[in-house]
């Protein structure tokens, strides 16, 4: 078999710098240890390789990342505010390595081959696995308004990636003349953080407030309706009077299209002329997923909620914004969660153990100013009935809440999940 | 075939609807609960704020190495409402004593 041999492992291993070859072993064999290779290192599958390993500390467990630098998401739109520079989102994942004994890899996978259980790296070395977990994020879906595409998003953000694109637009935000209308298109669930492009919307208010007062963002929506709305919608009018306003699609219709060399929003109704476009477009599940036909004709990818394995492909599991884990939202916080069970569930597959009922959260702050913040939660469990995840508990922030003591929770909330998700 | 009375019909229907409807009562009450999630599964979502087995970085509260009694309380009056909480009260509300009792001994060993 086309196992993993030391020189070839070594070599993808090379262009990291820095590798632990501990339990680094050849194919796997009887008696051999479990070989888990997990693919993206975000928030699910960072906290994948750490969980799998706090389970089993005789687990081989690699994990695969292609680039050099990762960047929060969550905490972006506080960058884009003009709170933290860019490299306050960085995060390092070698306490993963040093703590717990993770094989780090970086390199790009071109293909993974689901009979052979093999995971092919761009320069061309091979990796078996016995388990293996996809953590791929999101794509942009670059072909679903006219006018905004893969190029055009070079000029107009859509930011909904962390680094140069968070960049792009907080230095547009910058250069943009005091009166100016900041435009951001929300588009309609599933997608990426559904608070996200309100929490963004009022972090630029911030900005705005402080730095160009007499400037205006507008959401245009392609929803009629959105999360935690009349807490936003009551944030906005006790901070930022007559700076936020919401355009629902009930309203102004679905966005027709982009004119990107004018800044202008074609709705059905409706023309939008920005200053600054920050464009949000529907997204799908990441590349390796969709290529290797782990996603479904929604564009995302059915799993067993009990275990995150691929209801389509056996022995690949896909946790975080590329899976189907409705009621769940697209969030860090999921990932984190999913994460854990998927964890917990390859280690009794791997033991001939059937994994036992899921239990899971989401929390999900979001800022309006430095000293206010809001948030959503739920806590999901598998009905048997319905064959998915259902909400047994969760709600929003109480309307009479102490915003205050809910942004101190936020900013604690950031440093506890790192640590949870990316220290080992 | 012996042809039955109709009163003799009617008892005979009445004990075998009788004696179905003892039988659905037992199974459903021999049927086992739901299985809950594993103490494990319950306990490590809570890590996503609380830090890796309770150990938070504040102000959110570390709730690894409290009395069992305490953890308990403190989220049995979260549940209840009667102790305020803008976050707990929503999150406590999903879990059963069971569930509570398992965590509360699960974090104590950290």
């Amino acid at each position: 078999m086309s196992g993993i041999t030391r020189r070839t492992f070594l070599k993808s291993a090379g262009t990291v710098g820095a590798l632990s070859l501990l339990g680094c072993t050849v194919a796997p064999s009887k008696g051999a240890k479990a070989k888990v290779v997990i693919i993206g290192g975000g928030y699910g599958g960072s906290t994948a390789a750490k969980y799998l390993k706090l389970f089993d500390p005789s687990l081989d467990v690699t994990l695969i990342e292609k680039r050099k630098t990762y960047y929060s998401c969550p905490g972006s739109n506080e960058v884009i505010s003009g709170w933290h520079d860019l490299g306050w989102l960085v995060r390092s994942r070698e306490g993963l390595t040093t703590r717990l004994g993770v094989n780090l890899v970086r390199a790009k996978v071109v293909e993974i081959d689901p009979q052979k259980r093999i995971v092919t790296l761009k320069d061309g070395s091979e990796i078996p696995y016995d388990r293996l977990v996809l953590s791929p994020g999101v794509d942009m879906r670059f072909d679903a308004i006219e006018g905004y595409d893969l190029k055009t998003s070079k000029l107009i953000p859509h930011a909904w990636k962390a680094g140069k694109q968070t960049t792009l637009l907080l230095n547009q935000l910058k250069a943009m003349r005091d009166g100016g209308v900041v435009i951001i298109t929300a588009p309609a669930g599933p997608y990426r953080c559904p608070p996200g492009p309100y929490e963004r919307a009022s972090l630029i208010a911030n900005y705005l407030k402080r730095s160009k007062p007499r400037s205006k963002v507008i959401i245009v929506d392609a929803k009629t309706q959105f999360s935690k709305q009349a807490l936003f919608l009551k944030g906005w009018q006790d901070l930022y009077p007559g700076m936020v306003e919401w355009v629902s699609s009930e309203k102004v219709g679905q966005i027709d299209h982009i004119n990107p060399s004018k800044l202008i929003v074609a709705t059905e109704f409706n023309n939008f002329r920005a200053s600054v476009l920050n464009v949000i477009p529907p997204q799908k599940a990441g590349w390796l997923a969709r290529k290797t036909e782990l996603a479904d004709h929604s564009r995302w990818c059915p799993v067993d909620p009990r275990s995150f394995e691929s209801t389509l492909i056996p022995n690949i599991h896909i946790i975080g914004d590329a899976c189907i884990a409705t009621p769940m939202p697209k969030s860090a916080f999921s990932a984190n969660s999913q994460a854990k069970i998927c964890a917990a569930a390859i280690v009794d597959l791997l033991n001939g153990r059937q994994p036992g009922p899921p239990s899971l959260i989401n929390h999900c702050y979001s800022f309006l100013a430095p000293d206010y913040a809001i948030s959503i939660n739920g806590v999901y469990e598998y009905s048997v009935a319905e064959r998915q995840l259902v909400a047994t508990g969760g709600g929003e922030t109480p309307m009479d809440a102490d915003r205050g003591r809910e942004a101190e929770f936020a900013r604690s909330w950031r440093e506890n999940i790192t640590a949870d998700t990316f220290e080992g | 075939m012996v042809q039955l009375k109709p009163d003799q019909s009617m008892i005979k229907m009445t004990i075998l609807l009788l004696a179905v409807l003892s039988v659905a009562t037992t199974v459903q009450a021999a049927e086992p609960a739901a299985p809950r999630p594993s103490v494990e599964r319950l306990a490590h979502a809570c890590a996503g704020c609380h830090g890796t087995h309770g150990h938070a970085i504040a102000p959110t509260p570390s709730i690894h190495g409290k009395p069992e009694e305490d953890f308990v309380k403190a989220m049995q009056d979260f549940k209840s409402g009667q102790r305020e909480s803008s976050i707990m009260n929503r999150i406590a509300r999903a879990y059963t004593n069971g569930d509570i009792d398992a965590m509360a001994q699960f974090f104590k060993k950290y």
